[in-house]
Parts: C-alpha cells; sequence; structure tokens
C-alpha cells in the first residue's frame, strides 16, 4: 500500500522570488504586513500577512505608498538563534524553548503544572485538580482543590461532615453529591434505581423476594425509587403498556422501541447498542455501523474503506505527514507549514516550508533576491526600500 | 496619488529595529543537505483546471488529445452519460480478467465492474468497504480488502449466511487459526497461480513499523465447500521478522510454488513450496529502502519490482541480489507492474505515469482523453501481449481504447 503525500495548505499565491513588494502604509499598515510586529506591542495579533490590494487601482486620497525591498533580517520577534536551522525561524513570542530571548527555555511541565509562551513570556497553566493559591510562581500550582479546605477553588471550604468535597464530574469539585446521589466507592452514585447501591451505599437488593410471586417475563426483584425488592425490568426491555402480567414486553434493541417505548428507528436504520451499550438508530445514509459507531468508510482515517482497517500515520520515527483518508483510500497530508518535496514517502513531509529559504511557502520556491534573505512564515522577508533605493525586481 | 503595483512577490517585512531580529547571525545555519524538489510538475487531483496554464503544463507530450492505436486511452466504467457509471472519484484498485472479454475491476467503497467485450456493467456487493483485491477463480469470483470480510460470486451460501446482493456477490467472514485473524490488516495484493489452492496475500496493518511489535505480512486464503473461506499465517511472524516481510505490499510468481513478495523499506523474498503446508522463505538484496509497490514475475528467473520515487528492480537470476534499473524516465511513485513475456512489462504510477518495457528498455507511452487530469494509477493486467488494461482514480485505460 502506498499512500500520496499531499499539502494541506495547498500551494501558495506567490511562486517565485520577485524582489518587491508594493503597499500604501500611512493608513493601511495593519493590512499588510503583520507578522514581524514588535512583541512589546500589538500584542493579539495573529501572525499574518495581507497581501497589498492587487486591483491596481489608486490608493486613499493621502495615502502613501511604501516600496518594500528584499531584506537580510529578520522580522520582529524572529531571531536566528545558535539551535536554528534557518535563518530567523525562532519565534520568540511563541516557542517554548526561546521565550523572549534565545535559550530562555519555558520550565518543563509536571503533574501539576505547565507552561506555554506567549508573548515572549512563560505563562503558569495548572492542571486539573490544582491551583496557584498562594499567587508565587516558583512553587507553581502548589494547592490541590480536591480537599475540604479548597474544593473546586482557592478557600472554599466544605464544612459539613455529611457533605465532603467530592468530584462531581471531570473538574468538578463540590461540597456533596447532587439531589439522589451519595458518595459511594467510586465517587457520586445514583442510589434511586442502583440494585448495588439501593437508598445507601453498599446496599445491595436480592433478585428474589421470600414467599413473594415469581417475577413476571423479563422482569427482576430490585432497586426502585431507592428501595429493593421492587419489580423492575432487566437490561434493553421495557414494560411500555404499564401491565405488570405481560412482564417488561417490549425489547428495546428492536427498531420500534429502540431505547424507549416508541422510539422508532427510521427506514434503512437498525437499533444497536452504541460504545456506551445504549440502543440507538443506526447509520444514517453514507454511513456504517462499526465497533458501536456509524462512521464514513470515505473520509473515516481509523476506518477507511473498511471498518477498523486503519491509515498508517505516518513514518517511524516522527513526521509532519498525518494521515487521511480519501474517497475510501488512504492517503497521507502534510501539515500546514511542510512539503513532501521529494516525494518519498518514507520521510514524510521532509521539508520545513515555514521557515526554508531554498523552499519557501513550497517546493523549490527560493528566497534569494538579496544574500542571507530568510523565510518567515513561508514567505521570503522584504523591508520598506531605503531612501533613493528604488526597487528592483529579480527574475525567477 | 496613483497607486502603481509593482510585482509582488514573496514577502515579509523585515523588522529594522535594533535589537530585534539582526545582529545574531552565526554561520549561516542553513545547511546545504535540502532535499531536491521532484522535478515532475505538481498536477495531481489537487490541481484544478484553471490552475494548469500551458506553461505550467511541462507534460503535455505524454497527454495527448486525440486516441490512437498506440496511446492509451479510457474504455471503463467511468461515462458521466451512463448509468452504470462508477464514481469519478473512485480509486480502481484492481484489474483483472481470465480473457479480453471477461474483465472485473474493483475499487473504493465497493466498486465493482465488470467488462464482456463489449460493455462495461456496475456490479454491486452492497458493501461501502474498499475492494483492493480480486481473485478469479474458475467459476467464481472473490473481491476483498481486509481479512475479516470478503465478497464473493458463485460460492455456495452456508447456513445462516447472508443473502446475495441482486448480482450474485455475498459477504464471508473467512475462518482463522485462533489467534490469527489480523482484524488490522489491509490485504495491499494477491496472487494465486492458475488452479492453486492457496490465494496468497501480502498484508499491511495501519503501524508501520517493521520491528519485532509487527506481525505476519503473507497470509493465504483459500476456498473450501464446507467453510467457504479459510485463512492462516503463510509464514510465521517470526520468520518475518527475520527476513523482512511483516509489512508487505504485493506479491507473484511464475508458478504456484514459486513467488516473490516484496513490500515497505524495499523487501523482497521469495517464497518456496507455496502450496505446501510449511513455506519457506528467503530475503534478497533490493539494493533499496524504498518502498515496493509491485512485483511481476516472468519466469524462475526473471522478475520485476517497481516502487515509490521511479524506483525500479529487475531480478535476473542471482542468488542473493535484484538488480538496480537505471534511466527509469519518471521519479514518481510507481504503484503496480505486470506482462506477458519478458519483453512485454508494464509499469502504472502516480500523476498518469505509464511505462513499458519492450525488451530493450523503458519508455513513458502516453494517454489521451483526459484533460489535464493526472490520475494516480493503481494497477495493471494485460490480457495479451500489447492489450493492457489500467486502472487508476477514476479511469479504465486500454491501448487505443480497445476493448
Amino acid at each position: 500500500m502506498k499512500f500520496r503525500i499531499k499539502t494541506a495548505a495547498g500551494a501558495l499565491l506567490v511562486v517565485g522570488v520577485l524582489g518587491v513588494l508594493a503597499t500604501s502604509c500611512s493608513t493601511g499598515l495593519e493590512r499588510t504586513v503583520l507578522l514581524g510586529r514588535n512583541p512589546d506591542g500589538d500584542a493579539g495579533l495573529t501572525p499574518a500577512f495581507t497581501p497589498p490590494e492587487l486591483d491596481g487601482g489608486e490608493t486613499d486620497a493621502g495615502n502613501e505608498l511604501t516600496m518594500y525591498c528584499p531584506s537580510d533580517k529578520c522580522p520582529a520577534g524572529r531571531t536566528t538563534c545558535s539551535t536554528s536551522r534557518f535563518r530567523c525561524d525562532v519565534d520568540l513570542k511563541n516557542d517554548q524553548r526561546n521565550c523572549g530571548a534565545c535559550g530562555a527555555a519555558c520550565p518543563a511541565q509536571n503533574t501539576h503544572e505547565f507552561y506555554e509562551c506567549a508573548e515572549g513570556r512563560c505563562l503558569l497553566y495548572c492542571r486539573e485538580d490544582w491551583a496557584d493559591c498562594d499567587g508565587i510562581p516558583d512553587n507553581g500550582c502548589e494547592t490541590s482543590i480536591s480537599t475540604n479546605d479548597n474544593c473546586g477553588a482557592c478557600g472554599a471550604t466544605c464544612t459539613d461532615p455529611a457533605k465532603p468535597c467530592v468530584r462531581r464530574s471531570l473538574g468538578d469539585y463540590q461540597c456533596g453529591c447532587e439531589v439522589g446521589k451519595l458518595k459511594c466507592v467510586g465517587g457520586c452514585q445514583d442510589v434511586t434505581g442502583d440494585d448495588k447501591n439501593c437508598g445507601a451505599c453498599r446496599n445491595v437488593c436480592p433478585s428474589t423476594v421470600d414467599g413473594g410471586p415469581a417475577p413476571y417475563d423479563y422482569m427482576y426483584y430490585g432497586c426502585v425509587d431507592s428501595q429493593c425488592d421492587r419489580l423492575k425490568c432487566v437490561p434493553y426491555r421495557a414494560n411500555c403498556d404499564g401491565v405488570d402480567s405481560n412482564g417488561c414486553e417490549v425489547d428495546l434493541l428492536s427498531s420500534d422501541n429502540c431505547g424507549a417505548c416508541g422510539v422508532v428507528c427510521p427506514p434503512g436504520q437498525a437499533c444497536r447498542p452504541d460504545q456506551r451499550g445504549a440502543p440507538q438508530c443506526m447509520c444514517p445514509a453514507g454511513t456504517t455501523f462499526c465497533m458501536g459507531m456509524c462512521v464514513d468508510l470515505a473520509s473515516d482515517p481509523a476506518n477507511c474503506g473498511a471498518c477498523g482497517l486503519a491509515c498508517p500515520s505516518g513514518p517511524s520515527g516522527g513526521s509532519s505527514a498525518v494521515a487521511v483518508c480519501e474517497f475510501g483510500i488512504c492517503g497521507r497530508q502534510c501539515i500546514v507549514g511542510t512539503a513532501d518535496c521529494n516525494g518519498n514517502e518514507k520521510d514524510g513531509c521532509e521539508v520545513n516550508t515555514n521557515n526554508d529559504p531554498n523552499n519557501c511557502g513550497g517546493c523549490g520556491v527560493t528566497c534569494n533576491a538579496v544574500a542571507g534573505q530568510a523565510c518567515v512564515g513561508g514567505t521570503c522577508v522584504v523591508e520598506p526600500c531605503p531612501p533613493g533605493e528604488t526597487p528592483v525586481e529579480v527574475p525567477k | 496619488m496613483r497607486l502603481v503595483l509593482w510585482i509582488v512577490g514573496a514577502g515579509i517585512a523585515a523588522c529594522s529595529a535594533a535589537g530585534v531580529g539582526g545582529g545574531e547571525y552565526g554561520d549561516d545555519p542553513e545547511d546545504a543537505s535540502m532535499p531536491t524538489p521532484t522535478p515532475e510538475v505538481e498536477a495531481g487531483p489537487d490541481v484544478g483546471p484553471t490552475e494548469l496554464d500551458a506553461s505550467a503544463c511541462t507534460d503535455c507530450e505524454y497527454f495527448p488529445e486525440t486516441c490512437s492505436a498506440d496511446v492509451l486511452c479510457p474504455n471503463g466504467p467511468f461515462d458521466a452519460n451512463s448509468s452504470e457509471s462508477l464514481d469519478v472519484r473512485t480509486s480502481i484498485e484492481s484489474i483483472r480478467g481470465r480473457s479480453s472479454k471477461d474483465v472485473w475491476v474493483v475499487g473504493a467503497l465497493g466498486a465493482i465492474a465488470h467488462f464482456d467485450g463489449v460493455v462495461w456493467k456496475r456490479s454491486d456487493a452492497e458493501t461501502q468497504d474498499t475492494l483492493m483485491n480480486l481473485w478469479l477463480r474458475e467459476s467464481s469470483e472473490v473481491a476483498l480488502g481486509g481479512f475479516g470480510q470478503v465478497y464473493a460470486r458463485g460460492v455456495e451460501i452456508v447456513d445462516g449466511g447472508a443473502s446475495p446482493s441482486i448480482d450474485g456477490w455475498a459477504p464471508y467472514s473467512p475462518t482463522y487459526v485462533a489467534g490469527q485473524k489480523l482484524t488490522d490488516a489491509r490485504v495491499v495484493g494477491v496472487w494465486a497461480a492458475p488452479g492453486s489452492e492457496w490465494l496468497w496475500c501480502a498484508a499491511q496493518t495501519s503501524s508501520t513499523s517493521t520491528t519485532t511489535s509487527a506481525t505476519a505480512g503473507l497470509w493465504r486464503l483459500r476456498q473450501r465447500p464446507s467453510t467457504p473461506f479459510e485463512g492462516n499465517v503463510a509464514v510465521a511472524t517470526s520468520v518475518c521478522r527475520q527476513n523482512a516481510c511483516t509489512q508487505m505490499t504485493s506479491v507473484h510468481g511464475a508458478s504456484a510454488d514459486e513467488l516473490w513478495a516484496v513490500g515497505i523499506e524495499g523487501s523482497i523474498v521469495r517464497v518456496n513450496d507455496a502450496e505446501s503446508a510449511s513455506p519457506s522463505v528467503r530475503g534478497f538484496n533490493s539494493q533499496t529502502l524504498n518502498a515496493l509497490n509491485g512485483v511481476w514475475s516472468a519466469s524462475a528467473s526473471e522478475a520485476w519490482a517497481v516502487g515509490v520515487a521511479g524506483t525500479i528492480r529487475h531480478y535476473t537470476g542471482d542468488p542473493a541480489r535484484w538488480d538496480i534499473v537505471s534511466n527509469v524516465p519518471t521519479s514518481v511513485d510507481l504503484n503496480a507492474v505486470w506482462g506477458t513475456s519478458p519483453s512485454d512489462v508494464w509499469v502504472v504510477g502516480d500523476r498518469g505515469v505509464v511505462l513499458h518495457y519492450d525488451g530493450n528498455g523503458w519508455s513513458r507511452v502516453k494517454i489521451a482523453g483526459i484533460g489535464q487530469d493526472r490520475p494516480d494509477l493503481k494497477t495493471v493486467w494485460s490480457a495479451a501481449p500489447g492489450h493492457p488494461w489500467i486502472g487508476g482514480r477514476g479511469v479504465v485505460l486500454s491501448l487505443g481504447g480497445k476493448p
């Protein structure tokens, strides 16, 4: 099996190295070149490059024309460090290893916290269950927020012994469980209908009742409304007519009562248990039932052309190629900023088109209008022309 | 003020402010080992007609407008005016036949079609599975893409089995030796010599690993009356780990007992005693680590293998090594090879590349009537000398478009 590698971003508009770029700047600077802005200003701007107006029309009254010439300098916020592979390939605003300056790496992540470089500063982020309550960055996220002293937040205390700090759901710590639930082994349990925790933790209901009548079809004695010894339906059955004598007469895995009384599956779909075992009408047109899910065999990389057959993720050793499924056939795409220039799937998307001046924005697109011209964000670097210097087109 | 737009090039503004950017240049960090761009024009399916101007079409000489006898032309189940047409997005993954009047194709998302010598007709197996392989038996047809389910016509329906489709196809779940079912493996290539019992399967799992964690890449399937299909590992996993046959892509033999199989990372193994209970394998030196996608054997002493980046290898009887074929007139990935004799060998690859070997050298074969499309071609089979059938994304081709 072979996998064609494609570039996700598609070919850039710029396909040659032309030496000049002209744009209006007096009022429209923010619409022209944004990537190279000073990290001390323009916070929040997304690195981007917007070409000048291409309509060849006239500028607004009062606007001046700025000519751009090829440059051998780095744009604002970019630099070249000793570990650089390409000129200007370090983004000091967002590089974890060079955050604000070459070699200024953000602290390594650990079980309580992690750091991200934003606008040239390492920002502290606490993981779930932890918080930076003392405000001292050096000790990170030092406080657990799953205790009675700090339940869900710094200083949120649980004083009622009957309502200790419990985890109601992912990341949700509260004093005591929701109404109808008790804190049992494994967390908050619904004790209103749980045969093993009926009305109280570990109160197990017997499935038969001494001296009681035998349960009707598809019924047994269990927990209902927090009380044992009540008749109820076995899993996947329901007493839709409300008459006990005919038991739980309805199969909840049938197309006429899928998961609940009266739920009818649309034509072409069948009632099947989903991944959690819950009956669902499956599958909508264009999808195929596969291990409890409805998947699109035409586009799902985990089930490409057949249930359970995944597309290989990429060459061993890491790659910027990602698996894709195109009309039932596996392939690979290069993530934005990379490309497969040699056509060999063994090394995946081997070229960094964001920074490689020999493949800037695309295979074979070179930045050589002046010596040392860098490639940043897939575009060759230019700067306003020095006074008196006329931009000169550089042939491809 | 009138804006005079200079030629706009690849540009991003540099910062001339001191302290940012410049001033830290050491030796130029750009190394000199940049990959060489592939010289082929990128004209795959991403490129629409409007993006291909005349100056960019460096391969136009291979894609004439008019069909002629020595040019490949469309002749297949893709016809926008026909209700029998397959979806043009369909990739034909395998094309095989018993004769020029009995040709089958299978492909993506359950695509099946048959040519009776006059017309192509779709055949519905009522599945969305991508079918990558065909096994044409004397009185039955089998299509498969994975080991979990195969689709067959002319095979007895077992008790409790699904009823056949309107075109006679029914799904079958092969039985395997306990613990051997490869549910996550794709059957990439198959081969069964005429009259042989076993269908040899080249298999590849979603993991690209060829290390100790990998499983065998060579399996066998056979058809039996009691349990219609049963399979097993043809070569033990431990043996395949030692002989680099864990991730295989193609298998073919000039006889039922001696086969060649190829795989990723340039693997080539020869299988002996292929019909016996205990086939043996031996690895050969392919002189490449490029993935090999197809193999075809002309005789016990001659075979061809093709792979990525224009790789072609030729076996001429050496006890341990395949020969490098130089001067291949393309650098695209080559996907399949087939022939009728040592002087009539066909190779197909990406971007509409077709090569022919006439016993002396390889030459590029033209394709007419496909406009600016450059489909990846996946499969080739030849009914007779000079009569190849070629399939790929949205096309089936024959020389002169003749049946």
